[in-house]
Parts: C-alpha cells; structure tokens; sequence
C-alpha cells in the first residue's frame, strides 16, 4: 500500500533535505496535509519567492538579488583591496558581527572534503581567480580550524601566489572569557606560537 | 578514581543486574562457564571507552529477543562523582550507541580516557604479541591517551586526514592524477605528513618510557634476564613525504594510504629474536603480560592515579608460578577478576559474587 501519489512526490521531496530522512519527510508531509490550505500556499510562495528573486552576488558568490551585487559588495565604502575568504553564507554574518573587518567577501560553497565528493571545481574558486585581476591587494583565508578548513587553507594559498598578493589566515588561539586550564593543547600551543609582544 | 556502582539491563545474559565493587579492592566474579562473568568486564569497558574487547559488532552485546541495552555506571574521581550511560538501540541495518557522560555528550574521546582509564588482561591478550600489527598499535593508541587525554585530538585529527586521504585516492579511480588533482593530492600529503609526524613524535616518547619497565616486568615474570627490545617499526623509509610519492601508485588502485602511522608495528624482541614470529609461546605470554604491566605502571606514574584492573580468565592460561609471580607484580588498586577455576592462593579478595543466582 503506498500513498496516494501527490502525498508521495511531497514525501519525496522533503527526504531529499538536508538532514531529513523518510520517517521526517513522512512527518512533515502529514503535518503539511493537515493544515490549512492557506498557510501551505503561503509556503509555496514563499519557497519560490526566495529562488527567484534571489542568487548569488555576481562578485562574491553570496546570497544577493538577482542579477546584482549583494549589499556589502555594492557598497562604495567597503575596502575593495581586502577579500576574506568563507566557507558558506552564514560565515559572512559570523565576520559582520565581529565589527572587525571592512574589505569585501568571498563564498566558496564548501571546503575541500574529498568523502563527501567536494573537489576544487565544485567550489567557486575560478571566480576568485578573476577577481584578482582587480585592485586586490590581501586574500584572507578564514575557515573553520578543522582537517577540511585547513586544507583549504592550504590548497588556496598555493594557488594564490600572485606577486604583491598577500594571503593571511585568522590568529588562532584563546577565546575570549576562556579559562586557560581548559585549553585544549592544541589550542594553547597555537595560541603560544603566536604570541604577540608586549613589551621589547 | 574507579567504579562505583554498575547496572547492566537486557545487555548479553543479563535482565538486569547491579553490583558495587568495592574501592581499591579486589572483586572477584566466580561461577560456572556461560553465566556471564565476562559480559559484566566487557560492560566496564564499554563504558570506558565506548566499544567491547570482544566483537565489532555492537548488536552483539544486546540480549537476544531485546531492542535496547543499558549500561549505567557510577564512577568516582576523588571526591567527584561521574555518571556514565550507554545505550545500545537494535535498528534496522546497525547498532546505534549513545553514550552520555554527566548526561552530556562527550565531546571526544579524551573525555572518556580522562573519567576511567583501564588495563585489561585477557586469554587473548597474547595476540598483542602473537597477531598482526593491530592489536600492537590499538594498545598504543589507547595507552596515549590514557597517560595523556590531551594526545587524543592528535590522534582524532590524523585519523581524519587519513579518511579524506584516502577518499581522495578513490577518488582518482586508479587513474593517473591530473594537473588540478595532483595539486590537491599535495594538499593532503602535506596535511597527512604533518598529522603523521605529531603520531609518531607521541609514539616514539611513549615507547622510550615504556621500554625499561617492559624489561623489568618481563625479567619478573619469567624469571629470566633475557635482552627485551620494543622499538618503533615504521612502514616505510627516509622521508614520509617521498614515501608517499613512490607508493602513490599502489595506492591509488588500493584506494587507501599503505604507508604512515596507521600501518606502523612495535617489534618485540627477545635476545634479538623477532618475539611476534620466533619467541615459544611461554614467552610471548609473558611479553604480552609485561607490556601491558608496564602500560599500567606508565598510567599511574604519569597521571598519579589507578587505572581499573580488569582480569578476565588470566590465571586458567598461566602455570602456577606464573600466576603468583603476576599477583605479586599486580599494583593495588580496584580489580575486577573473573575466573572458572580457583583462584591463586595468595589473592585476598574483599568479595567474591557468583553470577548464576543473578542470572535467576
């Protein structure tokens, strides 16, 4: 016995999620069926909406307007001399908070991560390549601190060996309001090796 | 440190079961064969380190007909008290574990190491000696972090390099790397070697201070002073980067790396013999007792703390004088023995628990 088949298309297409498996996607598409014919057009709407209205930023491959630049490329303020390299969307909001930065960004979609099938082509890299042809003058390369961010890192710097080009990463250390007794050794050790002087 | 109070419920033979070893003490389970003696030292150390010394298979541990296992355990940290819990759920295809520490998730395995370091003895214990190069570099890797937690997220980290290593040469299907590839298979060397080099560093320090008391232990038990050697024995030669390089093509139709860490030995010898192939059978038993007394002595030195004792069947394998010979060698602290046949006249247990009534 199987559902009848427009239940079934949307168990389907739900278990393609993220995260959702068949026993969610039934979930969700039972809860969906239940509820009132308006607020499930709404989500309809709003889904597509969201595609076609918005994809990337011509320039930096965040999430922006169609056929545009997102707001942080489109504003004249921000340093065009300085990229800060991120892994997904969200990391720029993760940069933006920190107050710390007034360059411009650049998403890549992924790491390198060859177990889940993510090679350097499937990431926007070339569009990286092409925006150095511009006033670029430093690349910063902020990843997550694991094997697959590290790697990136890595791979990118290579990659990037342009003359006056320079390509930085984040200081890693302690974080702030951190006990010491509680670093990881790993942590500390990097934290130590990139100690900064105080006083000479 | 030690355990406190264990629950076992639905896991192997037993419905439910509850015992409270006493501090420091020895605790000896004694009864027929079959009525679980080792099931309650594989539920110890499931809880310390998440896995049984005795099958992959985690199914395996849930009582047949049950879905759900439980493992509780009270363990005590000088005047800290820990819960831990593991919960084996049957599904469909595998085995899931939760395991909670405090009620928390563990974040790594250091955490594990840091709450209940162990030294078990088993019958086959003797395959550390005897076996291939697995059981050596298990006992390597679990004595690392025993005497240091922290060396476990070296370990973690070049596991994972290994993975996504590995996946890449996969990925290549056997064809030779093209430009861009090669340029990330760099990318993975570079990590790899990196990764590779801290292993090998911990290793290589752990084994200089296991060495000696390997030497004293084994002189102990077998009452010889025959020459002990326990060297690191790499996969390869000259420089892992250039290794590498050469078993590249190899190991890009494997689709798994054949040389670093993760393929390393510890050669054991005794007079210069080659113990895992040319030492009689005496001997291996004795070498294989040695390291793991020199493990726990190496535990309690550098972390000023008793590792539990779990001995499982040890005495049926080992002749009389042998037997007394390791009692006396055995440091104090809380013990966990199993055994079908009387135990060695100078063991003073504080209990002994006959297992056929709890399996009533």
């Amino acid at each position: 016995m199987s559902y009848p088949p427009p239940l079934q298309a949307v168990v389907d297409e739900l278990g393609r999620f993220p995260g959702v498996g068949p026993k969610s996607a039934q979930r969700i598409a039972f809860w969906l069926m239940r509820q009132p014919h308006e607020d499930v057009s709404r989500l309809a709407l709003s889904l597509e909406d969201m595609k076609s209205k918005l994809s990337f930023c011509e320039r930096c491959c965040n999430i922006a307007e169609t056929g545009g630049l997102c707001p942080i490329c489109a504003d004249d303020r921000r340093d065009q001399t300085t990229i800060c390299v991120v892994e997904n969307p969200p990391d720029v909001l993760a940069v933006e908070r920190s107050g710390a930065f007034h360059g411009t960004y650049h998403v890549l979609h992924g790491v390198l991560n060859p177990l889940e099938g993510i090679t350097p082509d499937r990431l926007r890299i070339q569009e990286l390549i092409l925006r150095l042809r511009g006033p670029v003058k430093e690349v910063i390369l902020c990843f997550n601190s694991n094997v697959e961010g590290d790697a990136t890192a890595m791979y990118l710097s290579r990659l990037l060996q342009v003359p006056g080009l320079v390509v930085s990463q984040p200081a890693s250390g302690l974080p702030v309001g951190g006990d010491l007794e509680f670093a990881d050794d790993l942590t500390l050790g990097r934290a130590i090796d990139g100690r900064r002087i105080l006083a000479d | 440190m030690g355990l406190h109070e264990l629950t076992l419920r639905n896991f192997r033979l037993f419905s439910e079961f509850t015992f409270t070893p006493d501090h420091g003490a020895i605790t000896v389970f004694f009864s027929p064969n079959g009525t679980g003696k080792t099931s309650v030292l594989e539920a110890v150390f499931a809880l310390a380190t998440g896995s049984s010394f005795r099958t992959s298979a985690a199914g395996d541990l849930i009582k047949t007909s049950e879905q759900v296992a439980e493992i509780h355990g009270v363990l005590f940290q000088q005047t800290r008290r820990i819960q831990v819990d593991l919960v084996l759920t049957k599904g469909v295809r595998n085995t899931t574990k939760k395991m909670l520490v405090n009620g928390q998730r563990p974040k790594s395995r250091a955490l594990l190491s840091e709450v209940l370091p162990l030294t078990v003895f088993t019958p086959e214990g003797v395959d550390i000696v005897r076996r291939g190069p697995e059981p050596r570099r298990m006992f390597l890797t679990n004595l690392l972090t025993d005497v240091n937690p922290n060396t476990a997220d070296r370990i973690e980290k070049f596991d994972q390099v290994l993975v996504q290593r590995n996946a890449f040469l996969r990925s290549l299907q056997g064809d030779t790397p093209r430009t861009t590839q090669q340029k990330e298979l760099d990318v993975w060397d570079e990590e790899f070697c990196e990764a590779a080099t801290h292993i090998i560093e911990i290793r290589l320090q752990l084994l200089e201070k296991l060495r000696p008391l390997v030497t004293n232990y084994y002189h102990a038990i077998s009452e010889s002073s025959l020459d002990v050697g326990v060297l690191y024995e790499r996969s390869w030669q000259g420089q892992l980067r250039d290794a590498l390089r050469d078993a590249l093509h190899h190991d890009m139709f494997r689709g798994f790396s054949t040389v670093g860490p993760q393929r390393d030995d510890i050669l054991l010898t005794l007079s210069g013999r080659d113990a895992r192939r040319q030492a009689s059978q005496g001997e291996q038993r004795s070498l294989a007792l040695a390291l793991r007394l020199a493990g726990h002595e190496l535990v309690r030195h550098e972390r000023g703390l008793d590792p539990l004792l779990l001995l499982d069947d040890v005495f049926s394998e080992l002749d009389p004088q042998r037997s007394e010979r390791l009692l006396q060698l055995l440091p104090v602290g809380q013990t966990l023995v199993t055994t079908a046949s009387p135990l060695p006249s100078s063991m003073n247990p504080s209990a002994i628990i006959d297992l056929s009534e709890a399996l009533l």
